[in-house]
């Protein structure tokens, strides 16, 4: 069975099929989203600490990988590594004097650190750029740059894998169910002798580091970056990517991504074929914003454990389903 | 020395609306735990329901202030009615993205009813200016500034005396406390959203008075944060004191300060005071500390 | 369980749309239909309407139908991308007519090298213009950089001595006012910029930067923004008491909302007028007017006159195009380079009077401009029709 889906990830990018190109553009930009929500749920869904700045985050991983690439002239196996580790620099920096208070104060920090670090970007024009922001010429691999949607989906999307499987490691080993215990009781946990404040930071800096590693993902697939892509509607877009996918579960991050990335294209196709009843193109937008936040909403009140919760009930009642006859 | 002036009468007057909205969040927070991210959209949908009655049905300027204040008053109530009761303890995380849908959906709304450009907001008060010492203060500042006082003392009066704002205080300290005295937490519950609403149409309509209305009014949402993490989560007298520093801080960094960092340092100073509050105080000048710290 | 992630992504992409017939001509358009410039989105729908024109009255070109696409760029860079990606690779569009300064930027290499599709830029950046680096893209009209020249010497004669720059924190507001400084516009003809004033371009409350223009009091203010903010501007320059006759804006803050929205506040306002206003006596209204008596016009205004304007550019290149190969259409990519050659021929074409005639050689069509003034509620024009090259 899953031959069959190996097989078909790897051939689909050659398929001749018309729209190949921009269904390879938005798989690609949904593998970035994946390995960014799988950040933001290690620390959101399983250790129960809240971020807004996501994207700033993301933007520092882009614009390490920018400024190392076209200042420095590093190596791409050099740079991607890097963004992780300066963004989880940055994210240890933003959380160490928050993590000590209750949920709501860090969500504030974060915020805080949203628009701080977007005005560094805009500013700080010696690093930066400022507003036009940085181009880089991207990498090639085996003699194609990676920016091509064909090189970059194999690319993208295995590291998307290994950020799943490490992931799922990661809840396998003491750390991993350190983070759960902050997140369900985090008294009891203090009790029990967890080092709550030393778990929270290493969630904190393990979160970055996927965000960070997303963010530079995303400078290599767009080869431009700028202040303006990494604005705090890109943090409320991950976090409804977790919620919906599920938080607190591994696949819920795919779910998730897939779920965000893809719901926008949906809707403007509805629209494109209602298109004669509605006259004026902004209704579009609108409408898109009103279905967003009204998918949020019922997923909270009626869902709140998200789509991976939803395919699992499925599943089991496929299977048990079954066994009954 | 005038240019100062007239930079801290601006900042004042900006901070009094501030402290307006503000004090709708702290309500809610007081009185059932939730942050409230929809606080912005409430201020901006109020706005434009009273332009709506005012330019649409042609019902004169006070009239209509009074229906949208129902209105407004009721929207609250469906809010809480229809989307918070079914969210009684769940994470932070939730009710924070809860009240951020509620937000997208009412900005969708307004934008889709009334579009993306730049309404004037019909003239509320008399245009009588002021000389104040040699300085202009003109009509709109002078008005809002009086019109926001007055609130904030309406307010405050509500709460310390009527039996209904000593029931919500009381509801908000203690519930089950107040369940014994016979105070109906629902119905508190319910009254304070609709108040919240209300004021956050105030400050809407004094906000679209000073500058323009405009569906991006909503992002005042997010300087209420600064404000009560000043002033205290959960402190009405907080969040009138910390809307006047922060609207004067604004005004200030946006003057003297922006020449020297570059760039449009206004919108982030707010943010960068809370930064440094939280490090500080982090529980602001007013608020309750909490005693776990982990 | 990956079954039902492949076939809801499945079901989710089934929505899209069939595949173009042939005889069908694309032609993609994206615009800021929500966002931050809205106000001026009148020249994306003026492409759109002046096609679907030529379909009715003319039957297309040369029996092809236009099919205009019109998308939503947002004024976000990553959105444009995403659009720019779908209007060239799904919907095969021969030409692209773009919004923003940033997008254009960032799809450089996409237009002129990877793609190779001509663009139709709205931005008016100098940083865009280049018919050797650039030979995909083509702009109507002077550039912002050209604009500061026709305000400075206009205020020069004026006998004004000191500028100041207002703008917003965006690639669009930002990089005209510093080339202009850079490339020392000001000091060539004895202007001293005293500041470089900037805002947040979503800001409610702009109050805080006035008080500090009104401090600095510069002989005008050169505004590099559009009507929404620049309404901003001049309603908090009014409360502050720096009268709306300092401001100078640029080619889009030519808009009847202005005054309308303000009154007398907008009163000694002036703006740069690069093409005719709507109702203007020109044939090419006649046309506008004809279209109007069956379609709703969404926006009434000069940006929609250069956005009919622009429509009958593409129309010319495409006709052109279809002469040369007898009346079919080529294959996209041939399809494309040939639009390109023949764009880059129009000499003196003849808009109907939307704007002077336009050639093309330099790839900006015209650079002339003149200043008009807001009185009585109403732009007059106070200089004559200036040429910057």
């Amino acid at each position: 069975m899953y031959i069959i889906f190996i097989a078909i990830f790897l051939a689909f990018p050659f398929s001749l099929f018309k729209y190949t190109k921009y269904i390879l553009f938005l798989v690609n930009m949904t593998a970035i989203g994946v390995i960014g929500a799988l950040g933001l749920n290690i620390l959101t869904g399983y250790t129960g600490l809240i971020s807004l700045g996501q994207a700033a985050f993301m933007g520092v991983g882009a614009y390490t990988v920018a400024i190392l690439s076209t200042k420095v002239g590093l190596p791409l196996w050099i740079n991607l590594p890097a963004a992780g580790v300066i963004t989880t620099v940055v994210g240890i920096i933003v959380g160490t004097p928050s993590l000590r208070l209750k949920g709501f104060y860090l969500a504030m920090a974060t915020l805080a650190s949203e628009f701080l670090l977007e005005y560094v970007f805009k500013n700080w024009e010696s690093m930066t750029h400022g507003i036009p922001g940085l181009y880089i010429t991207p990498p090639k691999v085996f003699g194609i740059h990676i920016n091509n949607d064909r090189v970059f989906y194999f690319f993208a999307v295995t590291l998307a894998i290994l950020a799943v499987l490490c992931t799922r490691n990661l809840f396998r080993t003491k750390v991993g169910r350190a983070f759960i215990a902050i997140r369900d009781r985090d008294i009891a946990a203090d009790l029990i002798g967890i080092n709550v404040f030393k778990y929270k930071l290493v969630s904190f800096a393990v979160s970055s580091f996927y965000v960070g590693v997303a963010g530079g993902l995303w400078c290599y697939y767009m080869t431009i970056i700028n202040p303006e892509a990494f604005q705090l509607s890109i943090s409320i877009d991950y976090i409804a990517m977790i919620i919906v996918g599920g938080m607190g579960t591994i696949y819920g991050s795919v779910y998730g991504s897939i779920f965000v990335n893809l719901l926008p294209e949906a809707i403007q196709r509805l629209m494109e074929i209602l298109q004669p009843v509605l006259h004026l193109e902004y209704t579009f937008a609108a409408f898109k914003q009103i279905v967003f936040g009204l998918i949020i909403v019922i997923f909270l009140i009626f869902e709140p454990k998200g789509l991976s919760e939803v395919f699992s009930r499925i599943v089991k009642r496929i299977s048990s389903g079954g066994e009954r006859r | 020395m005038n240019l100062l002036v007239q930079v801290l009468i601006a900042g004042i007057t900006i901070g009094s609306i501030y402290s307006l909205i503000a004090i709708g969040f702290v309500l809610i927070f007081k009185s059932s735990g939730v942050i409230n991210f929809a606080q912005g959209s409430l201020v901006m949908v109020g706005a434009f329901i009273t332009y709506a009655f005012v330019t649409q049905f042609k019902v004169p300027i006070l009239l209509s202030i009074l229906i949208t204040f129902l209105i407004s008053g009721a929207i609250g109530m469906i809010i809480e009615r229809f989307v918070l009761r079914y969210l009684t303890g769940v994470s932070l995380i939730s009710i924070i993205m809860v009240t951020m849908g509620i937000s997208f959906i009412m900005d969708g709304g307004a934008l889709a009813t009334w579009g993306s450009s730049n309404f004037t907001f019909p003239s509320l008060f008399p245009p009588l200016s002021l000389l104040l010492g040699g300085i202009k203060i003109s009509s709109i500042y002078l008005w809002s500034f009086i019109t926001s006082i007055l609130l904030l003392v309406v307010f405050l009066l509500f709460f310390k005396y009527s039996k209904m704002g000593l029931a919500m205080r009381a509801a908000a300290d203690n519930q089950k406390a107040a369940v014994t005295l016979g105070i109906s937490p629902r119905k508190v519950l319910s009254l304070t959203w609709a108040i919240s609403a209300v004021v956050a149409t105030a400050g809407g309509i004094l906000l679209a008075s000073i500058s323009a209305l405009h569906v991006n009014l909503s992002y005042i949402g997010l300087i209420v944060f600064p404000v009560v993490i000043l002033g205290g989560l959960d402190s009405i007298a907080g969040a009138v004191v910390g809307g006047f520093i922060v609207g004067v801080l604004e005004a200030v960094s946006g003057v003297y300060i922006a020449p020297l960092l570059g760039g449009a340092f206004q919108q982030v100073a707010a943010f960068a005071f809370l930064l440094i509050i939280l490090l500080i105080k982090p529980y602001g000048l007013f608020g309750t500390k909490e005693i776990e710290r982990l | 369980m990956k079954k039902c992630v492949g076939f809801i992504v499945i079901c989710l992409l089934a929505l899209t749309v069939f595949s173009a017939n042939a005889g069908e001509i694309k032609v993609g358009i994206y615009g800021t239909l929500t966002g931050t410039d809205t106000d001026v989105n009148g020249m994306s729908y003026g492409p759109k309407d002046y096609l679907t024109y030529v379909n009715e009255k003319f039957g297309g070109v040369m029996g092809h139908k236009y099919v205009p696409v019109l998308l939503d760029g947002k004024n976000q860079i990553p959105e444009e991308v995403k659009v720019f990606k779908r209007l060239v690779d799904v919907e095969n569009v021969v030409v692209v007519n773009g919004w923003s300064t940033g997008g254009t930027k960032a799809l450089r290499d996409q237009i002129n090298t990877l793609v190779k599709v001509p663009f139709q830029a709205q931005s008016l950046s100098s940083d865009v213009l280049d018919p050797v680096k650039y030979p995909y893209i083509f702009l109507v009209g002077p550039t912002y950089e050209d604009q500061v020249i026709i305000a400075m010497k206009w205020a020069k004669q004026k006998g004004a001595k000191t500028f100041a720059f207002m703008h917003a924190d965006i690639e669009y507001g930002r990089s005209p006012c510093r080339n202009a400084v850079e490339q020392k516009i000001p000091d060539k003809l004895g202007i001293k910029v005293l500041a470089d004033i900037e805002y947040p371009g979503g800001s409610i409350d702009l109050t805080p930067q006035l008080l500090r223009l009104k401090d600095l009091n510069p002989d005008y203010v050169y505004i590099q923004d559009s009507v929404n903010n620049t309404i901003k501007i001049l309603r908090d320059a009014a409360k502050v008491g720096v009268p709306a006759a300092k401001f100078i804006g640029n080619c889009y803050d030519f808009s009847h909302i202005i005054p309308e929205t303000l009154g007398k506040d907008a009163e000694g306002f002036k703006a740069i007028q690069i093409n005719a206003d709507w109702g203007e006596n020109i044939p090419m209204m006649k046309e506008i007017e004809e279209f109007a008596k069956k379609h709703e016009i969404a926006k009434k205004d000069t940006y929609y006159t250069k956005g009919w304007v622009q429509g009958k550019i593409i129309h010319e290149a495409v006709s052109r195009v279809l002469k040369k190969t007898g009346g079919k259409i080529p294959e996209i990519s041939q399809f494309r380079t040939m639009m390109r050659d023949e764009w880059e021929k129009l000499e003196n074409f003849d808009t109907g009077g939307g704007t002077p005639p336009l050639t093309y050689k330099d790839h900006q069509g015209h650079t002339q401009a003149r200043i008009l003034e807001i009185k009585g509620g109403k732009y007059i024009s106070v200089s004559d029709w200036i040429k910057t090259k």
